[in-house]
């Protein structure tokens, strides 16, 4: 399904379609730029549908223009449309980190990617969605997009919920412990003295409910011994 | 001593060969008893006992006394629509679960076990759930949404294993539901009220809509309707939870297919026989070129036959305990669970 697009942009290619936007890749007024567009979904409550898509449009821009403020590489962006759920923006590549995984430069990227993350945290702005797929690569710098999830916010609760999502995606990767703590290295590096407080509350919520059986099976060595 | 001198693992039927199991399912609220053969899957016997509180939620230990004073008269029921000849194995929801009610189930089917001196099978009653709905929707390969009481969580049976996607961090969408509904005195299940509530207003109050990744958060929401209780009109808090609520489910679905690139959606677990749930996924479905397959909606719910399934899938996977450590498990987690191959369903 092709998206409508904001006028005088020329669709070259869809570069990306998730399931609550579509990335082009498009020309407009003589340049290469991205246009993200929040498609409508039927199955929401048309209310619930616009207040969802023009919050997290509106919300997405700022952050963006916020986290370059900050010292954290994110795409430009020229125009906001919160009413059709338009964002244009430069084009930046689409090389991923997801992509750059198991080559040698990884663990570097990682760490420079806790370095971008700490730098995100210390200026009070959460990421929402912290996957290799949302961190692009650009010449030997890390660009971080999608920030449709973001927020301003300083709680060390969400602090840690974005590097607790991060761990969640390099899981399923051979060295993810190794690359865990290469993360939490470039990390504690720019986040300075928040960065405890976030490690402590990230083993808490590791503790939460998913893995209170290995817990309690710790804490009490003869198991839930009743028949 | 005595239960040593039991044969409780006869040689495994092979592969394909026609087996009968008899489930009991005592996690919560329903105590349930089933049966079932396959191939092909055929359903014997569906039993269930739901225990109603008179007020507030459940209470695990006042429910365990209503599964206790009902056991008998349900086993006796089922084997009036059985041979007792033809059961080759015995099963019984070990977890996750309140404690003392698993253990009525658990003590019924080691009875059972011990008696006709046949396989015992403890298996997961989420993973019940799932392989339920992949059995009766005929999915290869889907997304499932599982919902209910106790549980949310979107999950993916790959291969060996089933992938939890995301999941709630906080309270389940049923505790939601049901925590409302009590707070407005709607009483327990909330379920079938609040649908039926929604269905008289078209006005959303704003709630707190909480997605993180393909996590979900109801607990914000919760303390929202609750302060709203009396201030707003019930049918406008039940329209609106159901709309935000399930709106957060069905995106955090659509972007677990979006990520895995699958086409196919399914819903286990309770709040499943929510027709407005459902009819979401159909349209989100929909609008991306996948498919909704939806099942009879007596299977949402908790009931003896998923676990008499879940029984025969995992038997066939070579799963069995000896009675002696067939112990509960309340927090059991579907990621230590075996999933089977899609294969077991051409049937």
């Amino acid at each position: 399904m092709l998206s409508l697009l904001p006028q005088g942009c020329t669709r070259i290619k869809t570069l990306y379609q998730g399931a609550e936007a579509v990335v082009d890749l498009c020309e407009w007024l003589g340049r290469l730029v991205v246009v993200k567009t929040r498609v409508a979904k039927g199955y929401r409550v048309r209310e619930l549908d616009e207040l969802i898509r023009r919050s997290r449009t509106v919300r997405e821009a700022s952050l963006l223009n916020s986290a370059k403020r900050a010292g954290v590489n994110t795409p430009f962006v020229y125009h906001v449309n919160p009413v059709r759920g338009w964002i244009i923006m430069s084009y930046v590549g689409d090389q991923s980190l997801r992509s750059m995984q198991g080559s040698s430069l990884f663990a570097s990227l990682i760490r420079m990617l806790g370095e971008t993350v700490g730098r995100l945290h210390s200026a009070g702005m959460v990421h929402g969605d912290l996957t290799p797929s949302n961190v692009l690569v650009s010449e030997g710098r890390l660009i971080l997009i999608d920030f449709g999830l973001g927020e301003f916010s300083r709680e060390v609760e969400k602090e840690a919920e974005d590097v607790y999502t991060l761990f969640s995606s390099l899981m399923t990767l051979p060295d993810s412990q190794t690359l865990m703590r290469i993360f939490l290295g470039g990390y504690r590096s720019s986040a300075g003295v928040f960065a405890a407080r976030v490690e402590e509350r990230l083993r808490e919520i590791g503790s939460r409910g998913r893995y209170v059986e290995k817990k309690l099976r710790r804490s009490s060595p003869g198991g839930n011994g009743r028949l | 001593m005595a239960l040593r001198r039991v044969q409780l693992h006869g040689v495994p039927k092979v592969m394909g060969e026609r087996l009968t199991c008899i489930g009991v399912e005592s996690t919560a609220h329903t105590f349930g008893i089933g049966v079932v053969r396959h191939p092909p899957f055929e359903t014997l016997c569906d039993v269930r006992r739901v225990y109603r509180p008179a007020s507030g939620g459940i209470h695990p230990s006042e429910a365990a006394k209503h599964h206790l004073d009902n056991a008998a008269d349900a086993l006796k029921e089922a084997l009036s629509k059985i041979r007792v000849e033809d059961i080759d194995l015995v099963s019984f929801s070990r977890g996750p679960g309140l404690g003392p009610c698993l253990r009525v189930g658990a003590a019924l089917a080691r009875m059972i076990a011990l008696k006709l001196g046949k396989p015992l099978v403890g298996v997961n009653h989420a993973a019940a759930h799932v392989e339920m709905g992949r059995a009766l929707s005929r999915a290869v390969n889907p997304v499932v949404l599982y919902v209910s009481g106790g549980n949310t969580q979107v999950i993916h049976p790959s291969e060996g294993r089933y992938v939890v996607l995301g999941e709630t961090e906080d309270i389940a969408v049923g505790n939601l539901i049901d925590a409302f509904a009590r707070s407005a005195g709607l009483g327990f299940p909330g379920g079938p009220r609040v649908m039926e509530l929604a269905l008289k207003s078209r006005r959303l109050v704003r709630l707190p809509y909480s997605v993180k990744g393909m996590n979900v958060s109801f607990s914000g929401m919760l303390t929202m309707l609750e302060s709203l209780v009396r201030k707003e009109p019930v049918e406008d808090l039940c329209f609106s939870l159901q709309e935000t609520a399930f709106s957060m489910l069905i995106e955090v679905s659509e972007r677990a297919m979006a990520m895995l690139g699958l086409n196919e959606f399914i819903i286990a677990g309770g709040v499943g026989a929510n027709s407005r749930l459902r009819e979401m996924a159909r349209e989100m479905c929909s609008e991306r070129n996948a498919v909704f397959l939806d099942y009879p909606v007596e299977y949402y719910a908790d009931n003896g036959v998923m676990i008499a399934w879940e029984g025969i899938v995992q038997y066939r996977l070579g799963e069995s305990i000896r009675v002696e450590e067939s112990t509960v498990k309340p927090r059991w987690r579907l990621s230590d669970v075996k999933s089977p191959p899609a294969g077991l369903y051409s049937n």
